[in-house]
């Protein structure tokens, strides 16, 4: 009877063990996804600050209120009025963003990981790694970040002169296609013909000013995380494509503030730098921005109107580790519903504040009928030359989520679109 | 007056375009017609020194040129639209030099010379493209009507890219390539199959009207000052006549095939053209020449544009250990005429060979001053060789340079950079002929805002000669929209 009792009890201890067991492996299969900004409490917290804040029209007056929730280096801009201009914003209420069918799917069922070399392995969709554990995870949870699958944008910018107080013109047709880890238009999550293993691929038409128009760039970017871009250029006095080295992506494009590397304030190859998770932060960024209440006045480096909403970021330090590279490093502001980068200081090779970067986001619907995220406006600041690159997309300027074809990112194509 | 009329209609033209922030961005034809893009151009060629003409200005030349392109039909599947570049030029230098207008008249055929300086009035150098652009799915591609070519890599001398002729009328300023190429009415088809290996595609062309190289009028010393020889204004007019008429049997044919392997973008041509300079029909060419300069007159043919076969070869890849990219061709023109240094036609092989290698340049301590902006290098080597030549029977041919042998070698480099945003930009290039010559030029170009351009060139070319050079200082102003 006693060994009845004992045989009952081990039985009984054993399926407790096992459904324990079960409900432990099924959790780690299933990664908690979505995970809002606030939650809770902290939300409350941080309703309670916005029925102080909200509609509230910060400059340079009243910014000392609300400086911990904002970067030092803007702060810095927005003291200093008459060099830099009036960088004013309001304050809006913190939002989640949406998180599209094919982000929840692919992040909930992803089992991503990186490799002895760092790099991302396993992966096939959404976000890699939506809990982080060290720098490196938060890059590439940005690096994956993918843009409606398909988008086109037609962004007007300025380059304006901060010391002689004037602008010059800059316009550009961007084109993105990802051919893998798409979300929400078929097909996903993937192009099923794509034996050269794209990423994506990416063409540039210059419309402004006119000494570049009518040049056309392809970038093609590939699943070897560590491969360099292919690039191509149509140079229409020419009338031919040209190879570019994609090694060589550090020097500034043409009258910009900019290298290649910095378009979309990250776009190099992430095995090129190390990085340190500094953790948490609030913030006031712009997620949820009215393009309409942006404003530019001519001669001044900074854009007014932003719409800035408080959120828990990432920080993330970037050092770069290639030998004469113009960075020593970076620090990034990383969107923790997003992934993305929101807001960047880049220090010059003797640690020297250089370059600060800025996007402002819009929530569009796209025309696969699924609501996400893109950025509308970028500011891009040269601290040390007071000079800036900021674009902005006017309304109906884009196009969103529609169908793609892999023929489109290709040689032949960027030739027949020549002219 | 006419002049007159010209700097009224480019004033009224800056007049209504100054006021755009950005490009062109009118609404024609509802918004099909677009790319609009064009330039208004003043050019001054001032000889820095003098030869027996006593020619002080080459060339004063404002040029308008404009381009867009008119969507058709479109549709998911078919698309059609229309292209055309249009280019039209004014030169008064015969206006306000006398020794110009004196050379002109003297070498280039009188008042009718002078006329052909004076402007372009014909119809090839008026429209430089314009074409029916048919586009079929992402596989093919057709274009119908007068087009500018481009083939090869190389970009300081063309090896593989000889389709369209020349117009040297247009060697003012150093143009690109399209302000000089003649564009030829022709079929040009792009296939692309899906899903080719390696990205393989095709083109063809079918080139019915063919056209010849073209010359500015005698006397001009063809902005360069390289001077003619008394009889130019005849020779060029009788070339001009002698070119054969455009038939089935005259026709250009084309074939390009390109793809990617390796990482190494390639392509291989053929193209069966006639020469666009002509040689002397043999003896009998020579005979009728020298009756014809003698005065008489219905000599027949002195001149012929025989055809050949030129093969190619070329590639571009990039080295991203080097961060560079090469670019190089290879082409065999087989059994191509030449007559240098006799009348005696020789059919010969000649084989040609182009590296190019380019790099933007970060240089330690000069690239932080300059926020990082690259000095751009492209340095060429070009090879040249008559196979089965030799100079002691005659069997070899007169370069570039003057140089009668049967190889030819000369390197090329070109250096640029931007200062300040790109509102100053240097530029640096030479030409080194192993042969004997070296030209150079500088150019400083100031573009302080986003239409105008402000242009200094010096240029010390070979003028006479192996080392006899010449100079000239180039102005320009240019307001692009």
């Amino acid at each position: 009877m006693v060994r009845i009792e004992g045989f009952l009890c081990r039985f009984v201890l054993f399926c407790c063990a096992a459904v324990l067991g079960l409900v432990t492996v099924s959790s780690a299969q299933v990664a908690k996804y979505p995970i809002a900004s606030y939650e809770g409490a902290e939300l409350a917290k941080v309703r309670e600050w916005e029925k102080t804040w909200v509609g509230k029209k910060i400059d340079d007056t009243n910014l000392d209120q609300v400086k911990e929730f904002l970067p030092e280096t803007l702060v810095a801009l927005m003291k200093d009025k008459a060099t830099w201009g009036d960088g004013w914003f309001t304050i809006v209420p913190y939002q989640t963003y949406p998180f599209t069918p094919g982000r929840l799917k692919y992040t909930k069922e992803g089992k991503a990981k990186l490799d002895e070399k760092g790099l991302l392995v396993d992966w096939i969709a959404g976000v890699p790694f939506p809990e982080p554990k060290d720098g490196a995870e938060v890059a590439w949870n940005f690096d994956t970040w993918n843009r409606f699958d398909q988008s086109y944008r037609y962004p007007k910018g300025y380059l304006t002169d901060g010391r002689l107080k004037y602008d010059r013109v800059v316009a550009q047709r961007t084109t993105i296609q990802q051919f893998y880890g798409r979300l929400d238009t078929e097909p996903v999550p993937a192009f099923p013909d794509n034996p050269k293993g794209i990423l994506r691929g990416e063409f540039v038409e210059f419309t402004d000013p006119p000494e570049v128009k009518g040049q056309i760039s392809l970038s093609i970017r590939y699943t070897e995380w560590d491969r360099p871009y292919d690039t191509w250029a149509w140079i229409p006095s020419l009338r031919r494509v040209r190879r570019l080295s994609a090694a060589q992506r550090m020097d500034t494009q043409d009258g910009t503030d900019f290298c290649n590397d910095d378009n979309g304030i990250w776009n190099g190859l992430l095995t090129r730098n190390k990085y340190k998770l500094m953790g948490r932060k609030e913030y006031l960024l712009s997620r949820h921005q009215d393009m309409s209440k942006i404003v530019h006045k001519e001669g001044e480096c900074v854009f007014g109107g932003f719409e800035r909403e408080r959120v828990n970021a990432w920080v993330v330090d970037v050092e770069h580790t290639e030998p004469g590279y113009i960075y020593s490093h970076q620090v990034w502001i990383v969107d923790p519903e997003l992934w993305k980068i929101i807001y960047a200081d880049k220090y010059d090779k003797y640690g020297k504040l250089w370059k600060v970067q800025e996007h402002a986001h819009v929530v569009v619907k796209g025309e696969n009928g699924v609501e996400d995220v893109d950025y509308f406006g970028s500011q891009g600041i040269d601290i040390q030359r007071r000079h800036s690159t900021n674009v902005l997309i006017p309304s109906g300027n884009s196009r969103m989520g529609y169908p793609g074809t892999t023929d489109y990112y290709t040689v032949n194509n960027l030739t027949k679109l020549g002219r | 007056m006419k002049y007159l009329k010209s700097i009224l209609f480019v004033s009224a033209l800056l007049f209504v375009f100054a006021g755009h922030s950005f490009a062109l961005d009118l609404t024609l034809f509802d918004g099909r017609l677009h790319e609009i893009k064009g330039r208004v151009q003043h050019t001054m060629n001032i000889r820095t020194h003098q030869d027996f003409r006593d020619i002080s200005i080459n060339s004063n030349r404002t040029m308008f040129r404009i381009e867009g392109l008119l969507d058709i039909v479109k549709q998911e599947s078919n698309t059609l639209s229309m292209y055309g570049l249009f280019n039209y030029w004014y030169d008064s230098a015969a206006s306000i030099d006398g020794g110009l207008k004196r050379s002109i008249r003297s070498e280039g055929g009188g008042s009718h010379g002078l006329e052909a300086f004076r402007q372009s009035n014909e119809e090839e150098e008026i429209i430089k493209e314009l074409y029916f652009d048919y586009s079929y799915e992402s596989w093919l591609n057709v274009r119908l009507g007068k087009q500018l070519v481009s083939w090869g890599e190389a970009a300081e001398t063309r090896v593989a890219d000889i389709i369209n002729p020349l117009d040297f009328s247009n060697l003012t300023a150093f143009p690109d390539w399209e302000d000089y190429k003649i564009g030829l009415y022709m079929a040009r088809i792009f296939i692309s199959p899906p899903s080719m290996p390696q990205d393989i595609s095709f083109e063809f062309l079918v080139i019915p009207f063919t056209e010849y190289d073209r010359f500015p009028p005698g006397g001009t010393g063809a902005f360069i000052g390289t001077p003619y020889n008394p009889y130019t204004a005849d020779i060029l007019h009788k070339r001009r006549h002698d070119y054969p008429d455009p038939s089935l049997s005259n026709t250009e044919l084309g074939m390009r095939i390109r793809g990617l392997t390796l990482g190494t973008d390639w392509a291989l041509s053929v193209f069966n053209t006639r020469i666009k300079t002509p040689v002397i029909r043999g003896a009998r060419g020579a005979a009728s020449q020298a009756l014809w300069l003698a005065g008489g007159r219905n000599v027949g043919d002195i001149y012929e544009y025989p055809f050949y076969t030129s093969y190619a070869a070329t590639f571009s890849r990039p080295i991203d250990m080097l961060k560079s990219t090469i670019r190089g061709e290879i082409v065999l023109n087989a059994n191509r005429p030449y007559n240098y240094g006799g009348y005696q036609r020789v059919d010969k092989d000649v084989l040609i060979s182009a590296l190019t290698w380019d790099r933007n340049n970060l240089i330690p301590f000069i690239s932080e001053r300059m926020r990082y902006k690259a000095i751009v290098s492209s340095i060429a080597w070009y090879h040249y060789k008559m196979l089965g030549g030799n100079k002691e029977d005659g069997q070899y041919i007169s370069w570039d340079s003057g140089t009668r042998d049967t190889t030819w070698d000369k390197i090329s480099a070109t250096f640029s950079t931007g200062f300040y945003y790109d509102t100053i930009l240097p530029a640096f290039s030479f030409v080194y002929d192993l042969n004997g010559n070296t030209s150079y030029l500088y150019k400083l170009t100031v573009a302080p805002g986003d239409h105008w351009r402000y242009e200094v060139i010096f240029q010390k070319f070979n003028e006479q000669g192996i080392k006899e050079y010449g100079d000239q200082v180039i102005l320009s102003l240019r307001y692009e929209f």
